[in-house]
């Protein structure tokens, strides 16, 4: 780790900017995710024998015990057959909280893709933002 | 001209450019956005490009770097 000299201070501009929920969530394709739930299913829950059911190019079928798990669009669904309803709700709050990960981490790969040719840094750093520190990746550019 | 993109949780970024007057900084900051369109990553700029000055909320970096990408 090394410490960096309040970079705020040397900025003439500040600008946001956001990509839409709908376009982050489309990120989370079945091909994106496929094997990143499945690791997750069989390191959280392996008693119950998590598998991937099926695939097509819009969708993703999980079993969990007694539960079917559908992600769609980056949407998790849970249908229990088995009257559990807390821990059906619990996985699929977990899954929904994995793929808002994923999401990030692919959103920041294609702003890393798209700056590759005017990169001269790339760094992941803590940052304070709305009253919470959070992790962020900073690519220093030059254009 | 130097600048710095801060890529945030949920889709955001913020870009802070370095150099040059606030014109010029405008100036690189849409060109940085078309950038990201032109690449497929529609992001849109989320109110005005401001100033930098005390008050305007922004990422403050709090003082480590975990590492290099």
């Amino acid at each position: 780790m090394e410490d960096i000299p309040m970079p705020c201070n040397l900025a003439v501009s500040i600008a946001k900017a956001a990509v839409s929920d709908e376009r982050l969530r489309a990120l989370l394709t079945p091909e994106a995710v496929k094997d990143v739930v499945l690791n997750f299913l069989k390191q959280q829950y392996a008693a119950n024998s998590p598998a991937l059911l099926s695939s097509n190019d819009t969708t993703l079928y999980y079993r969990l015990g007694s539960l079917v798990l559908t992600i769609e669009n980056g949407v998790v669904r849970v249908n229990e057959s088995a009257g559990n309803r807390v821990f059906a709700e619990r996985v699929a709050a977990e899954v929904s909280r994995l793929l808002a990960a994923a999401a990030d981490r692919l959103f920041q790969q294609r702003v890393q893709m798209a700056l590759q040719s005017v990169t001269t840094r790339a760094q992941v750093v803590d940052v304070n933002y709305e009253g919470r520190t959070q992790k962020a990746a900073v690519f220093s550019i030059n254009m | 001209m130097k600048a710095r993109v801060f890529v945030l949780e949920g889709g955001r970024i913020q870009v802070f450019v370095d150099e040059g007057t606030f014109k010029e900084a405008t100036e690189l900051t849409k060109r940085i956005i078309e950038t990201f369109k032109a690449q497929g990553l529609p992001l849109e700029l989320q109110g005005e490009i401001e100033m930098h000055r005390s008050g305007v909320e922004h990422a403050h970096v709090q003082g480590e770097v975990h590492h290099e990408l």
